[in-house]
């Protein structure tokens, strides 16, 4: 059956047809829930999204796809969330302490495993902006398309480019901070 | 290609979503410019973390809490709630029609003809007059007494129409159904040649807005020699002369007995 049918039978009322898409999209949904407002509220956001779509699907058209649809609501509301987090207690982002601005060769050598890498990459990912990060992790967590992205956010798509580029750029800047310039590791090394 | 366009173009690059003349430019300047290759190589690590990223990080199933919070779809309630409204609109609409349909309620009066009429083009013709039984107002038993037996040979007159008492306009009208308030003259029975005695039953019904306009009257004439029985129901009937096809059966008595032409 294809999606849209599963949709079509979820908007009048089958909840049968609603659990198929819920479990299609809830590791995506969670990840970019989490992406925004941590883990620990992650599932709970995720949980919202569905119940709010569930409740809103008879208005959807499906003039744009179920899952454009979906990340929309879940920015939204896990932006919205995060808004409220912060004004009852502001996030805190475990910030590199100074000294180790400029971290040792050792330090280097031990981040430089692949598992160290991705819990650094994570940490970076935090503290981006939300207007840096949620278009980054749409395209790269969910696989979207920039017109996606840019119907999702409500931007134009060279806006979501930039964004991502900019995201992205920020993260090697970091990179090259921690880890140094490749190649220069590669002819040190 | 120079740096900066090479850079520029460096994410769409990774993602491998350049056209292939920029991305053979793109990928020939990486191959002789260390520092872009600097940085498409970071680039390539990022993005390969970001996706380690996606697929390492272990996502729990949907919490078996969830779907008891889905609450039942509010238009399949709305759904049920019109279907019902519609139910009970239909219903009350048959209820008010078969009121109207399944009348009289209660047995009414009986106006009983007592007088013979001389006959009229070979017809006879019976004039009818309400039993005393019959609440009617003064001024309208007096018409209708000195209406009663019309000169001989002449038709009788059409009545003029009740005074209609006024009504409070309701939203749904209420059926309404009671004995009828105007003079019953000028029924005009095609019957046999006999004389007969005549029931009749005068009623009127329709809505408190719609007061007492049409007639259902139902006449029954039983010949006592023949034992045949007439029965005529006529019912919206305008007021005035009334004229219909007799409905004829023989009752009981009349099976003992030879039926006389009527």
């Amino acid at each position: 059956m294809k999606e849209e049918d599963i949709v079509r039978n979820a908007q009048r009322g089958d909840r049968h047809a609603y659990e198929i898409l819920v479990r299609t999209y809830w590791s995506k949904i969670y990840r970019l829930a989490a992406s925004i407002v941590g883990r620990d509220e992650a599932e709970d956001v995720a949980c919202e999204v569905f119940l709010q779509a569930w409740r809103a699907l008879p208005k959807f058209r499906l003039q744009s796809s179920f899952h454009t649809w979906l990340y929309r609501i879940t920015v939204n509301f896990a932006l919205r969330r995060k808004k409220k987090m912060d004004r009852e207690e502001p996030m805190e982002f475990v910030e590199f302490p100074e000294e180790d601005q400029e971290p040792s060769l050792r330090d280097i050598e031990a981040a430089a495993c692949e598992r160290e890498q991705r819990s650094l990459v994570a940490q970076w990912v935090q503290q981006l902006p939300d207007e840096l990060r949620t278009p980054l992790l749409l395209r790269f967590w969910n696989d979207l398309s920039y017109a996606e992205i840019a119907e999702i956010l409500g931007i134009k798509e060279t806006t979501a480019r930039m964004r991502t580029a900019s995201a992205l750029k920020r993260l090697a800047v970091k990179w090259v901070e921690v880890f140094g310039e490749p190649l220069e590791r590669r002819q040190s090394g | 290609m120079k740096c900066q366009e090479c850079q520029h173009r460096l994410l769409e690059w990774a993602e491998g979503e350049l056209e292939e003349n920029l991305w053979i430019d793109v990928s020939e300047h990486l191959q002789h410019c260390l520092s872009c290759r600097r940085e498409a190589e970071v680039l390539a690590r990022i993005l390969e973390a970001l996706k380690e990223l996606n697929e390492t990080e272990e996502v729990s199933s949907p919490p078996v809490s969830l779907w008891g919070r889905l609450p039942e779809r509010r238009i399949r309630a709305i759904g049920w709630s019109l279907a019902l409204v519609a139910t009970l609109t239909l219903a009350f609409a048959m209820g008010w029609k078969a009121r109207g349909i399944s009348l009289p309620l209660r047995d009414p009066n009986q106006t009983v003809v007592t007088d013979q009429q001389p006959r009229l083009q070979d017809r006879p013709i019976v004039v009818v007059r309400k039993n005393e039984a019959v609440k009617k107002n003064p001024a309208e038993h007096s018409n209708s007494t000195n209406r009663s037996a019309p000169p001989k040979g002449v038709a009788p007159k059409v009545p003029p129409s009740p005074p209609r008492p006024s009504v409070r306009r309701r939203l749904f009208p209420r059926a309404i159904v009671r004995e009828s308030e105007a003079p019953i003259t000028g029924v005009e029975v095609t019957a046999g040649t006999e004389w007969v005695p005549v029931i009749l039953v005068p009623l009127t019904w329709g809505s408190e807005e719609q007061q007492a306009q049409p007639y259902r009257i139902s006449v029954t004439t039983r010949s006592p020699a023949s034992g045949l029985e007439r029965t005529l129901v006529k019912e919206w009937t305008e007021e005035g002369n009334l004229s219909t096809q007799w409905m004829e059966r023989l009752t009981a008595t009349a099976l003992d007995s030879p039926i006389s032409n009527p």
